[in-house]
This record gives structure tokens, C-alpha cells and sequence, in this order.
């Protein structure tokens, strides 16, 4: 190995745009590379030039990201960051220390207060600092834990130095970005992956969930864990999903959970189930709209009192963030000193925080050579670039302790892959994860190093090689290990369950609306005589009830030139924003459910979903004519078909399915109903049965079964009796009594429940109405009564079914209130 | 003085609704030598209740309450009586200077100028960068800080319109005093919020007070609602009270429930519902003085 370094180097031609300034520290040495480095850049050089080897890979990279689909806040370079060991052990030490030091303040802090005292801090430190959570003083975590994670932004200075630049202690982001990230380098480099020796991350992640799934268990005998996140509006909402579907912990929203007695319980199909720990990525002060800040919508109200009275553990603790920022920083040695009887072995950046007078008169007087910002805030996490590290700002003498200087500092630069397929140099700030596990803290053995290049920052997988890392250890790995990935589906939260059924409801209204569509375009093609004018007039007011077209749009349809007037129009009808009718809203609501369950769909399904909305913008359809709006309707029916396919055959039988199968059918037959009632009373000519065979989808089948012109007797017996045709009333009951009878808290009554009861009714009143009669009987006033009758009982029947299952199992999904 | 207060909550709600939780600050705190709470009864309305009672990081005494049954309307009902004695005079022009009290609150050196000290910073109701410019007229140096903080209550007193309906729970300091009117709440936040800006430490004080004194006449329920009004601590002194509404040092008939921050740390009431509608809220209390 030591002999390619200086292959590598000295026949640069590929180190062209490889440039770091003279006052940053050269990772790559400045032209003799250490011998980790060497390893890695060799494997992309042949013969003195970047081969071709990275390209391919680089690409493979990137479309494996975009098949993840993450909206990731930047890019992953293929080229990851190494780290000798000798120095990865260094940093090991000093951040497990400076880990369990800032879990020593937030103890003192909230626990026994010795540092609020004359002799300890000064009180505009804690006090004017807002995220120092006055409701949560007096708590006392299960063994002391406040933090279960922290997140350090550590970076190399010019002098060789690795220094911490931020502590994160709030509820730290990347977790998920790091796994990710291993996946898609080890995956796109394996043959280099292995050589390098590069510890696994695995092991770590499984430390960190078993202790707390351990926690829980302590707290409650079958407590679970869950993942408390502000929901998919959330910028990083990807990340939580990730990770709780990677530890097997239930992904929820505050409305999903509920504090009864002195335990807190997730809200699920089948009832309450207590909860024992809890991973945070809610701020703290949106945690509870009792005790804490009362605007909001994310909280649990009274999550702050039990978790305070440890009745459940939370990770990290409420409160947490009160070390997050620069402020602290410059008493951590003191505070090592104190608290822990040892020298801070990680150093800070320098900072001076102006709520004392000397560093104030300091930072006002080399305010050009710092960093002059805010106290107790920094920016979104993840979303402040490597640049405000380096950028100075103006200091304000109004409120003199809300500001902190930071001194500038140059970060180690990495050589990166950039546009050219070159390699290039950028100022690299690494993000390292030290979390709480059965043996104490440990730095995660990997993490991800955040590099700032011309277009916007880059992220590297760090690869720590095996031999220098401690083993997380970890106590019966097989038996917890699956016990912590097994994802039961018994604790599907309500709210989920609720957004399932819609989202059945609403792929089965739009597939109706979209055939809907397709038969009135068809027919408008087709010229405009006075019969086909009434077909239009017809499916125009079909539309109209469907909420997919608005009244005026279907008066327009009933006129001659209908043709010319819509066609310019097709767009806006179908997919303006502005209108509640259309398939705007529809597609919208789909997308919206779809991304609120995404952890419950498959890769491939969610990536239909997406396919599926997104289906109007790819295509640029300008639809300037009626085929070509056609086209559209033709190619959203075969996505529809494409999704229900993969709902139908790739999603395990479990109550998401059956949530989804529970919303399909009811919509389904309610179509089914409203098609029928619409045209069977209109008339029975010819015209209108082709019509009704066509948006029933069922044209082939009724041509397979009678061979003849379509007559209503049959065509009723086709579409309300005929059990072999999934198009037919009876056939979406069946479906609903299957699904019904697994449902949970059906299981547990004795007999039938109501919703069993009122399907079983429709299913015999069903069976026993005779389709030659309701064809033929005719009152005086020329209207089928007894078929009119069948038609509105079922109605009935399905509508209360609904309510009957949103009153058993989503009765509690409502969002909370403040008053 | 003994008092017996009646404090109506009474929340209707409009739709059905499942699952409520409130948090009351209802029972009057015991303060030796200034108040004792004689008895103290608590009802609600609604079946399918837990009610908890435990103490807040202040000190004052909270009801956690939660609904899981059904319910379109709670009403909840608190009944105390109360024995409430006047202070000590206060000389007001021998309290320490605002400046020096200000100084020994950046670095304390006892405990309890400490504990003291957590009252001098902004709070969620409470932006003290809004009052800096208002609290400056009143700074003059080595002026007694109990004078500053009688002036700082006279001159919102003076100046200030007492308006119900132009503001409401979340009204910021700033827009009050641009539009010098609103009610006790808000007037008390102002007086904390410029004496905060000047680093003195002040904390909200939420009670009753009697504003019938006639006592032929009982004071007719409705007549009153809850009241609140400012602490400010001075070394020698301790926390003196005073009402920048009715622009007083407080005496035996301010009655006092709690204190905090500001009202957010200690609203009577403060809840979360599932469901309901159009929700209306009605409040009554009623002080009545009672004979020994």
C-alpha cells in the first residue's frame, strides 16, 4: 500500500481541480496522502488518471437514490471519507466524554439544580435560554438518561486539530441519512467496501434500539417503543419513517398517542396499548399543548407531567435542548471540571458569550474577526451549510447575553467527485452520533461527513476500518435482534388505519370518475346527434353528482359544438387547482394518504402512487383534443390497474390491506349504485345500457355471458347478483363480510357486530330480489319502484357501514383542540 | 379578611365531544402570613373524570383533568374560602435603587436573589425587547426600585384604557402598548415586561379581587371574572404586589391563586378537546367577603 501513494500523486493529471488553501488542513496530506487515503483513491486511479471505474458507480449511486426516493437534503458522493483508526479513537474518547458531560448538565439542570446557585452558572445562561423547560425541572429519567443520542459536528482545524463546532442534544437528525448512505456506498462500491475492512454500522443501531426497547419493558412489563414524529410535513419525515421502520418501532403522531392514568398509550385498531419509551424527533416544546407551548398539533397533551414522573422514558429527554447552542460551550471545561472531575478532552471551538461583560467588550471589539450570531438558537438542523461557520455578522449591544461570538474557523478539506469526474477539494464538517446502549455510550463507527462544494453541499459515508473500532457490545443479539425488527402489524395506529381506508376509497373514485370521463369523451367524438346529446347531457350530470365536474361545465356539454367549446378546456376541467370538482383534489388526497402510510407501502407501491399523481405534469399533455385527453384517461387507467395489481398481490394480508380492501369496496359499490340509479331510470333503450355495461367495466364479461343486445333483466342480474363479476353489488359485499369478520374488534364480540349484522341483511335482501321484476315492474308514473327501492336500501346499507366502522375504530382520530 | 369565592367554568362545546383534558389552576395558594386557605371544593360536571392533583414547578397547586366519556358540556366549579391579611406599610423610598438591585441580579450572590433572578427574562407572553423603549422613561439612576415600580403601575394605570374585547390571551406586549388599552392581563404584562427590560425581576400574579366592597349589596355573580395583576422582588422586601389595574400596592383584598411567568404559566384554565364544534365559553366568579 505505502508504495502507490506516490503513483497516485506525483502523475496528477485526475488531481487537476484537487486545490486547498493554504490556511486548511489537506486531508489527502498536500501531496502525500496517508495511507487510508491511498487505499481508497487508488482503487479509482488507473494509470495515473481517474478511470472510468467511478462514473458508472457514481451513477449507479444516484439512481439508487432516486429509487429510495428520499427526499434527501443533498447529494451522496461516492468517493466516502476514511479515517485512520488511530485517530477515530481519539475522537471515540472524547465524545463518549463529552457525551456523558452534557447528560451531567441537563441531569443538574433538571434534577438536583447544584449549578443554579451562586457558585455554579450565571442565570441568564439558563433562564434566558427558552429552551430551558421550566414544566420539565424535577425529572428523573430511568438511570439518569436525558440523552440517548447526540449528534457533534466535529471538524479539523488548520492546525491538524479536531475540534467540535456544534452539540446537538434536541432530538438530533442523520440517523436515518447514515444508514442510507452505508446502503447506497456499500452497494455501489463493494469490492473497495470490503477491502477497506470498513466497520459495520448494524451493530451499533441494534445497541442503541435495544436499550431502549429495554427501557420500556422496565417501564411497562409489554410497553413498546414508538417513534414520536411531526408527520410527513416534517422536512426530515423521511428520516423517521426510515428509521422506525429499520428498529421495527411503530412510526406515530402526537394524535396517535394518549395519557390515561399514568401511562401513555398508542391508539391502535385494536385498542389501547401502553407505550414505555419514545424516540423524539418533535421539538420539545411542541411536545405536550398542556404543559408545554398550547399551539400546537404535534403534542400529547400531558406527555410532559408522565414523562417527568418517568412513568414513560423519553429519548431525549423533554428539555434536552437547552445545550443546543454556543452559548454552553465555552463551560464545558469548567463543567468537566466540576461535574466529572476530568479534563474536557474534545476541545471547542472558541466562543464568547456575550452575557458576560469581559467576552462581550471581547466580541465587540473583533466583531470582524468572528462569528457574531444569536445565543440560544442555531439554524434548522441539517440546514445551515459549513459556510456559517465562516462568516461574520455585526454585534448588537441591546441584549447583549441573547449573542455569542464564534471564532472562524477553516475546516479540513476532502477531495470529492465533482461534475467533471475530477476530483475536487471542499471544507468537510463531519457529523458523528454517539447514542446510549446496555454497555453506555458509543460513538457510532461511521456517520457522515458534510462537504461544501460550489453547487451546495455534499455528504460522504465515513468508513472506519474494523480493527480500530470498540464492538458495541450487545447481550443475546439474535433472539433481541428480531424480536426488535418484528413490525407488528397489531399496532397499526388509528389514525394510519383511517388514512388507509380513504386511501381505498378514493384509488376506487378515482378509477369511477376517470372511466366516467373516458365514456363521455368517447361519446363526444363520436359526432352529436340528438341521442348522443342526451348521452352527454347523462353522464354530464353523472359527473356532476361525482363532484367531478361543475355544473356549468355540464350545461356546456349538452350543446352541439361541445366538442370544440371543451376541448380547449380539458385541462382546466380536469385538473384546476382552484376547482374543489376534478381530479386535482382527488389526485391531491391520494398523494397526500399515500405519503402519510408511506412506511406501510412497498418501494414499488409508493413509487406507483407517485407515478400516479404525477401523471398530468410528466406527460405534458396539452390535450388539445379529445383523443389526446383520451390518451391521458387510457394511461391513468392502466396505472390505476398497475397499483390495485400491486395492492392486490404484493401487500401481505394484514390490516393495512384489509383497511384499504374496506375502503375500495365501499366506494365501489357506492359508484356501482350511483351509475345504476342514474341510468337506469332514464331509459331502458339500447343506448343507455351500452353506457351502463361501459362504465361498469363489465361490456366483455356481459357479451361472454349472453351474446345478445343488452337487456336489463340480464344486465341487472350481471351487475347486482352475479357473484363471479368483481364489478357487482354482491360481489363487494362478500368482499366487505370477508374483510369485515377479520377486522379486530369484531373478533372479540360474541356474535355478530352491527357492521356483520348490516351486511348479512343487504347480502339476503340481495339474494332474494328477482332481476326479472325489478326490470319490469313500472309504476303508472313510468318509474321502476321496486328496483329504485333495492337500490336505496343498499345505499343505506353501505353508508352506515361506514359510519359503523369509523365509529369502532377511527372514533378517536380527530385532531385535538386547543381551548 | 375572609372571602368565599365561586369560580363557574362552564365550556359548551356544540358537537359531542370524545376525549377532553383541562388543566386548572383553581385552589388558592397558601402563603404564611398573608393568606390561608380555609377550605377548598372542586366539581365537575362531567362523569368518566380523573382528576390529579399535584404541585407546578411555582409552587401554585394544579388539577389535571381528563374526560373520556362522551360529553357536549363541562362545567366545572371551584368553591374556597379564603382568610387573607394586609402587609406591613411599605416605605417605598427606602427600598434599594433599581440600578443596584439590576446589578446584584446579574451575578447573585445568595440563593435567593438566584431564585429571584429567573424572572428577569423574556417569557412566551412576555417580549421585553418591546418594552425597552418604554421602560427606559422611567429609569432614572438610584431611583428606589419600588418607586419605579409604583410609577411603572400609576402610569399604565393613568395612561392605559381598561377595555374588554379589544385583546385576547395572546395579545402581545408590543400591541399594547401601541394601543394603550386592554384588561388586567395585559396591563400586567406590560408592567413585567419594562421592568424585566430594565433587569429587575417581576412575575405574574393571577387571583380575584373584591371589587364590590358595599356590603349591603352582594356582588352579583358575573359581576367579577378572575383577575391578575404583578409581583416585583427587592432585596430587604421580598415580592411586594402590585395591581397596575387599580394602580395599588395590594392588601387583604387581592386574593391570590398563583404565580408565574406570566399567564400562560398560570391560566385557570387551559385545556385540549377531540372533536366538538362551535365551542362558547362562560365564566362567572363571585367574591363575597364573609364574617368571622
Amino acid at each position: 500500500m505505502a508504495s502507490s501513494q506516490d503513483t497516485v500523486i506525483t502523475q496528477n493529471g485526475w488531481l487537476s481541480d484537487y486545490r486547498v488553501p493554504a490556511d486548511a488542513w489537506d486531508e489527502l496530506g498536500r501531496g502525500s496522502p496517508p495511507p487510508h487515503w491511498a487505499r481508497i483513491l487508488d482503487y479509482f486511479a488507473r494509470d495515473g488518471e481517474l478511470s472510468e471505474a467511478p462514473q458508472p458507480e457514481h451513477l449507479r449511486a444516484e439512481m439508487l437514490v432516486r429509487d429510495l426516493d428520499v427526499e434527501r437534503p443533498t447529494r451522496l458522493d461516492p468517493l466516502p471519507f476514511v479515517i485512520d483508526s488511530g485517530e477515530w479513537q481519539q475522537l471515540e474518547k472524547g465524545l463518549t466524554q463529552r457525551a456523558t458531560l452534557l447528560n451531567h448538565i441537563i441531569a443538574d439542570l433538571y434534577g438536583r439544580r447544584t449549578l443554579l446557585s451562586p457558585a455554579g452558572l450565571p442565570p441568564a445562561l439558563v433562564f434566558g435560554n427558552p429552551r430551558y423547560l421550566l414544566p420539565m425541572v424535577g425529572s428523573q429519567p430511568r438511570a439518569d438518561t436525558y440523552l440517548n443520542l447526540v449528534a457533534f459536528d466535529v471538524g479539523r482545524a488548520s492546525d491538524g486539530q479536531w475540534r467540535v463546532l456544534a452539540d446537538w442534544t434536541e432530538a438530533p437528525e442523520g440517523l436515518g441519512m447514515c444508514l442510507e448512505n452505508r446502503v447506497l456506498s456499500g452497494q455501489a462500491l463493494p469490492e473497495i467496501f470490503q477491502l477497506a475492512n470498513t466497520q459495520r454500522l448494524a451493530a451499533f443501531y441494534r445497541g442503541f434500539a435495544q436499550h431502549l426497547a429495554g427501557r420500556a419493558r422496565e417501564i411497562i412489563g409489554d410497553g413498546i417503543t414508538v417513534a414520536l414524529s411531526p408527520g410527513p410535513d416534517h422536512p426530515s419525515y423521511f428520516e423517521h419513517a426510515y428509521l422506525g421502520q429499520y428498529f421495527g418501532f411503530p412510526v406515530v403522531e402526537g394524535a396517535d398517542l394518549t395519557v390515561r392514568g399514568d401511562t401513555l398509550q398508542l391508539k391502535t385498531l385494536e385498542g389501547l396499548k401502553p407505550v414505555g419509551s419514545v424516540i423524539r424527533h418533535t421539538a420539545a416544546h411542541l411536545c405536550d399543548q398542556l404543559y408545554l407551548q398550547p399551539d400546537t398539533r404535534d403534542g400529547v397533551p400531558g406527555l410532559a407531567n408522565i414523562s417527568r414522573a418517568g412513568a414513560v422514558h423519553v429519548a431525549n429527554a423533554l428539555g434536552s435542548g437547552v445545550l443546543e447552542n454556543d452559548a454552553f460551550m465555552s463551560f464545558l471545561p469548567g463543567l468537566a471540571q466540576t461535574l466529572l472531575e476530568e479534563d474536557l478532552i474534545m476541545p471547542s471551538l472558541a466562543t464568547w458569550w456575550c452575557g458576560q461583560a469581559e467576552e462581550a467588550a471581547y466580541v465587540e471589539n473583533h466583531a470582524q474577526s468572528l462569528h457574531v450570531g444569536p445565543a440560544f438558537a442555531r439554524p434548522e438542523l441539517f440546514a445551515g451549510s459549513i459556510d456559517s461557520y465562516s462568516q461574520a455578522t455585526r454585534f448588537d449591544a441591546s441584549a447583549p447575553y441573547q449573542q455569542v461570538g464564534r471564532e472562524l474557523i477553516h475546516a479540513s478539506h476532502t477531495p470529492y467527485i465533482n461534475g467533471n469526474g475530477k476530483l475536487a477539494a471542499g471544507p468537510t464538517v463531519l457529523r458523528l452520533f454517539v447514542g446510549m446502549t446496555d454497555a453506555g455510550y458509543c460513538l457510532m463507527p461511521g456517520g457522515i461527513a458534510r462537504v461544501q462544494t460550489p453547487d451546495g453541499e455534499i455528504a460522504k459515508d465515513i468508513w472506519v476500518s474494523a480493527d480500530a473500532v470498540t464492538q458495541v457490545p450487545s447481550v443475546a443479539d439474535g433472539v433481541a435482534a428480531s424480536a426488535a425488527r418484528r413490525r407488528s402489524d397489531r399496532d397499526l395506529p388509528s389514525r394510519t388505519a383511517d388514512d388507509l381506508f380513504w386511501l381505498g376509497r378514493y384509488l376506487e373514485r378515482c378509477e369511477g370518475a376517470i372511466r366516467t370521463y373516458r365514456c363521455l369523451l368517447s361519446h363526444i367524438t363520436e359526432g352529436s346527434t340528438e341521442d348522443q346529446l342526451l348521452v352527454l347531457q347523462t353522464v354530464g350530470q353523472l359527473l356532476v353528482d361525482l363532484d367531478m365536474l361543475s355544473p356549468a361545465q355540464a350545461r356546456q356539454l349538452a350543446r352541439v359544438d361541445a366538442e370544440q367549446i371543451l376541448a380547449r378546456q380539458w385541462w382546466s376541467v380536469l385538473f384546476n387547482p382552484e376547482s374543489s370538482d376534478g381530479l386535482f383534489r382527488l389526485l391531491d388526497n391520494i398523494h397526500r394518504l399515500a405519503s402519510q402510510v408511506r412506511e406501510r407501502l412497498s418501494g414499488d407501491a409508493w413509487r406507483m402512487f407517485k407515478r400516479l399523481s404525477e401523471t398530468p405534469h410528466e406527460q405534458r399533455w396539452r390535450l388539445n383534443n379529445v383523443s389526446e385527453t383520451l390518451q391521458l384517461m387510457d394511461q391513468f387507467i392502466e396505472r390505476l390497474s398497475g397499483l390495485n395489481g400491486q395492492i392486490q398481490e404484493n401487500m401481505t394480508r394484514s390490516y393495512g390491506w384489509r383497511l384499504l380492501e374496506l375502503g375500495r369496496r365501499l366506494e365501489r359499490g357506492q359508484f356501482g349504485l350511483t351509475v345504476l340509479d342514474a341510468l337506469v331510470q332514464q331509459a331502458s333503450s339500447s343506448t343507455y345500457l351500452y353506457l351502463l355495461l361501459d362504465l361498469s367495466d363489465s361490456t366483455i364479461t356481459y357479451r361472454a355471458r349472453y351474446q345478445n343486445t343488452p337487456v336489463l333483466e340480464n344486465l341487472l342480474h350481471l351487475l347486482l347478483l352475479d357473484d363471479s363479476n368483481p364489478r357487482s353489488m354482491v360481489y363487494q359485499i362478500q368482499r366487505l363480510q370477508r374483510v369485515m369478520a377479520d377486522m379486530p374488534l369484531e373478533q372479540q364480540q360474541e356474535g355478530l357486530s352491527d357492521a356483520q349484522r348490516i351486511l348479512l341483511v343487504a347480502y339476503h335482501e340481495l339474494l332474494l330480489s328477482e332481476p326479472e321484476k325489478l326490470a319490469n315492474v313500472i309504476s303508472k308514473a313510468g318509474n321502476r319502484t321496486q328496483l329504485r327501492r333495492v337500490l336505496v336500501r343498499l345505499g343505506k346499507t353501505l353508508s352506515s357501514l361506514s359510519e359503523q366502522v369509523t365509529e369502532t375504530y377511527f372514533a378517536h382520530t380527530d385532531t385535538e383542540r386547543r381551548l | 379578611m375572609k372571602y368565599r369565592v365561586q369560580h363557574n367554568t362552564e365550556f359548551d362545546y356544540g358537537l359531542p365531544v370524545i376525549a377532553a383534558q383541562q388543566v386548572l389552576r383553581l385552589k388558592p395558594r397558601e402563603m404564611p402570613g398573608r393568606q390561608s386557605l380555609l377550605k377548598h371544593d372542586m366539581s365537575l360536571s362531567s362523569a368518566g373524570t380523573e382528576i390529579r392533583e399535584s404541585n407546578d414547578y411555582f409552587g401554585n397547586s394544579v388539577h389535571e383533568v381528563r374526560l373520556h366519556a362522551r360529553h357536549e358540556k363541562l362545567a366545572i366549579q371551584s368553591d374556597c374560602e379564603v382568610d387573607v391579611t394586609s402587609g406591613d406599610e411599605i416605605l417605598l423610598d427606602l427600598s434599594p435603587s433599581w440600578d443596584s438591585v439590576a446589578a446584584m441580579l446579574a451575578l447573585p450572590h445568595t440563593p435567593e436573589l438566584w431564585r429571584a433572578a429567573q424572572f428577569c427574562f423574556p417569557s412566551p407572553h412576555v417580549d421585553v425587547s418591546a418594552a425597552a423603549e418604554f421602560a427606559a422613561q422611567f429609569a432614572q439612576p438610584g431611583t428606589p426600585l419600588l418607586r419605579l415600580a409604583l410609577d411603572i403601575n400609576s402610569y399604565i394605570h393613568r395612561e392605559f384604557k381598561y377595555t374588554g374585547g379589544v385583546t385576547d390571551v395572546y395579545t402581545e406586549v408590543g400591541n399594547v402598548l401601541n394601543n394603550r388599552m386592554g384588561v388586567c392581563q395585559d396591563f400586567a404584562h406590560v408592567a413585567i415586561a419594562a421592568l424585566r427590560a430594565l433587569g429587575l425581576p417581576a412575575r405574574y400574579v393571577s387571583g380575584y379581587i373584591l371589587s364590590q366592597t358595599d356590603e349591603e349589596q352582594p356582588a352579583l355573580i358575573g359581576a367579577e371574572a378572575s383577575h391578575a395583576w404583578i409581583a416585583v422582588y427587592c432585596p430587604e422586601f421580598g415580592w411586594v404586589d402590585f395591581d397596575p389595574t387599580n394602580d395599588q400596592i395590594t392588601s387583604d383584598q387581592h386574593i391570590t391563586l398563583g404565580w408565574g411567568r406570566d399567564y400562560a404559566d398560570v391560566a385557570p384554565t387551559r385545556g385540549s378537546i377531540l372533536g366538538g364544534g362551535q365551542q362558547s365559553l362562560n365564566v362567572e366568579v363571585r367574591v363575597r367577603r364573609i364574617q368571622n
